[in-house]
């Protein structure tokens, strides 16, 4: 399955985990995910799928710098993730809004911190709001936000910064199916329009394929990676198609064999 | 037209049927404390032999909370048309410590629930004194301040810390972890991150504790005003309880509660103008 077209030249790793570990506790405590190298290059749109507990938001949440490996390092252009900064933006499952501020306070936040003037400011916040369809209900607070619409800030506030990569933990798993799919619609033209890397983490095969250039299935006790598969279906992806399902049928065996096994353990 | 014609009748039995529902609510409102006072005047009437002046009817209290405060008939004696000094004397205790307390308590909140070290340095000491009843502090600050305000303040600064620091810390402490970890990525640090994430985010909880040290405020000014100070609403009380004017004495009372339930709505005017654009207002 992760065949590669034969006239793809391989691309340079932009973000790479370098046998990285996780165990909690003590020393010889739970080894949440055992030593595991990712590459991911510049403008890749990876998805993580997997059951819970399979170490898929630890993954991502050592590329934010919230989590530090236990063994092993995290690096994006050789630079190694040392703590959590603008430079890799975070959208989180639960939004995470500030509520005491609008949205368009909560979006320029980011640039207030890092002492952008509020000329600058407002001019690159219009521009994302604008980007994620938002302008409109800029003056909302979040409580005054749907679901999808809090969603959305969330991958403004992120963008605004121009980080490196986009991180999202699960950003859809809280929506409505309609809202979901309009989301992830909307999110492949943000990324087609900025050409960002992104790292998303889901629990949904439908999701990863319909999104991702390759999905990265994991399994747990301990965490691994177990494949690596490149989703060559032309964009937009019809999620109808022959393809797509024969896919689809091939990574749900492998995420509920995962699942399985861990009910069996458990 | 036909449209409007119809909506037109319709709008005027909505708005007579608004004033019905405020009469209706405003009758339902004063059913309790109407009935308070009719037990309260039955219970005088009852009691007259027993009691006698010592229990006073509401119009007997009424008559001597207006000659206190505007000198009517000088039935309240030397107390008459002074009630505006007994107010400023305890109000302005009360507003100086409650102010200190909220200066200590929230800086000192933020702190220790946001900093593992500050907490392992100061909590354990701020809960060694927390304990101690404000009561129990009486005698030694009368030693310490003698008769007079800075005794008073001390003591309602005691009442009202704690519950102020104790909200503000455990509002830091329950942050919703991922609120913090959005501050992170976006680059607040330090005392940036306190000032612009987490003083926010734990305004609700601050805006509690200061709502229920504000309560303590007036139970420490009153209890401090019947010993160690020699003017306020507490030390009226005392006084009249000297010449048996059990009418003052219950006119003072009602004028604390007054003024306790007045300061309280202040707060939660002050918490609907802070919070309310954001978590919808609050009320009663």
């Amino acid at each position: 399955m992760s065949t590669q077209p034969a006239q793809a030249a391989p691309k340079p790793s932009f973000v790479r985990y370098d046998a990285v570990t996780k165990s909690y506790g003590a020393k010889g405590g739970a080894l949440a995910l055992r030593a595991t190298s990712l590459d991911i290059a510049e403008g890749e749109f990876i998805c993580v799928v997997g059951p819970s507990g399979c170490g898929k938001t630890t993954l991502l949440n050592m590329l934010a710098g919230f989590v530090k490996p236990t063994t092993g390092r995290v690096s994006i252009g050789d630079v190694p993730v040392a703590e959590p900064g603008p430079d890799r933006g975070v959208v989180f499952q639960e939004a995470g809004l500030f509520d005491w501020l609008t949205a368009r306070r909560n979006v320029e936040f980011g640039l207030k911190m890092s002492g952008v003037p509020q000329k600058e400011r407002q001019l690159r916040a219009d521009e994302v709001l604008k980007l994620t369809g938002m302008l409109r209900f800029a003056d909302r607070y979040p409580s005054q936000l749907s679901g999808g619409m809090k969603q959305r800030i969330g991958i403004a506030r992120a963008l605004v910064n121009d980080p490196a990569v986009l991180l999202m933990d699960e950003p859809f798993a809280a929506l409505d199916a309609q809202s979901r799919s309009l989301m992830q619609e909307e999110l492949l033209s943000v990324w087609r329009r900025t050409g960002k890397t992104i790292l998303f983490v889901t629990h949904s095969v439908d999701e990863a394929i319909y999104l991702a250039d390759r999905v990265v299935v994991m399994s747990a006790n301990p965490g691994r990676i177990k494949a690596d598969i490149r989703i060559e279906i032309e964009r937009p992806r019809d999620e109808m198609s022959l393809e797509f399902n024969r896919l689809k049928r091939e990574l749900k065996e492998m995420v509920m064999f995962e699942a399985r096994q861990q009910e069996l353990e458990a | 037209m036909a449209e409007s014609d119809r909506a037109a009748p319709g709008t005027v039995a909505e708005g007579s049927n608004r004033a019905w529902k405020m009469l209706v609510s405003f009758l339902g409102a004063s059913l309790l404390p109407l009935s308070i006072l009719a037990v309260w005047q039955a219970l005088a009437l009852l009691l007259e032999n027993a009691l006698g002046p010592f229990f006073p009817t509401p119009y007997q209290v009424a008559n001597a909370l207006l000659d206190w405060a505007f000198a009517i008939n000088g039935s309240t004696a030397t107390f008459s048309g002074t009630l505006i000094y007994a107010i400023g004397a305890s109000l302005r205790r009360v507003s100086v410590a409650f102010l200190i307390a909220a200066c200590c308590g929230i800086p000192l909140g933020l702190l220790v629930g946001w900093s593992m070290r500050m907490r392992l340095i100061l909590d354990p000491t701020v809960q060694l004194f927390r304990p101690v009843p404000v009561t129990a502090w009486v005698p030694i600050s009368m030693l310490w301040f003698g008769i007079g305000d800075g005794a008073a303040i001390y003591l309602i600064f005691l009442a009202t810390f704690f519950p102020i620091y104790l909200n503000t810390f455990h509002g830091v402490r329950y942050i919703n972890p991922t609120v913090i970890r959005a501050g992170q990525m976006l680059g607040a640090r330090g005392l940036r991150m306190i000032v612009h994430v987490v003083l926010p985010a734990a305004l609700p909880a601050i805006f509690a504790g200061l709502r229920i040290s504000v309560g303590f405020a007036w139970t420490a000014v009153v209890v401090s005003e019947l010993v160690a100070v020699k003017n306020g609403l507490g030390y009226v009380m005392f006084d009249a309880y000297g010449f048996l004017r059990a009418d003052i004495v219950v006119a003072a009372m009602v004028v604390v509660g007054v003024l306790g339930s007045v300061s309280d709505r202040l707060l939660m005017a002050a918490e609907n103008f802070y919070l309310g654009r954001y978590r919808g207002r609050i009320s009663a």
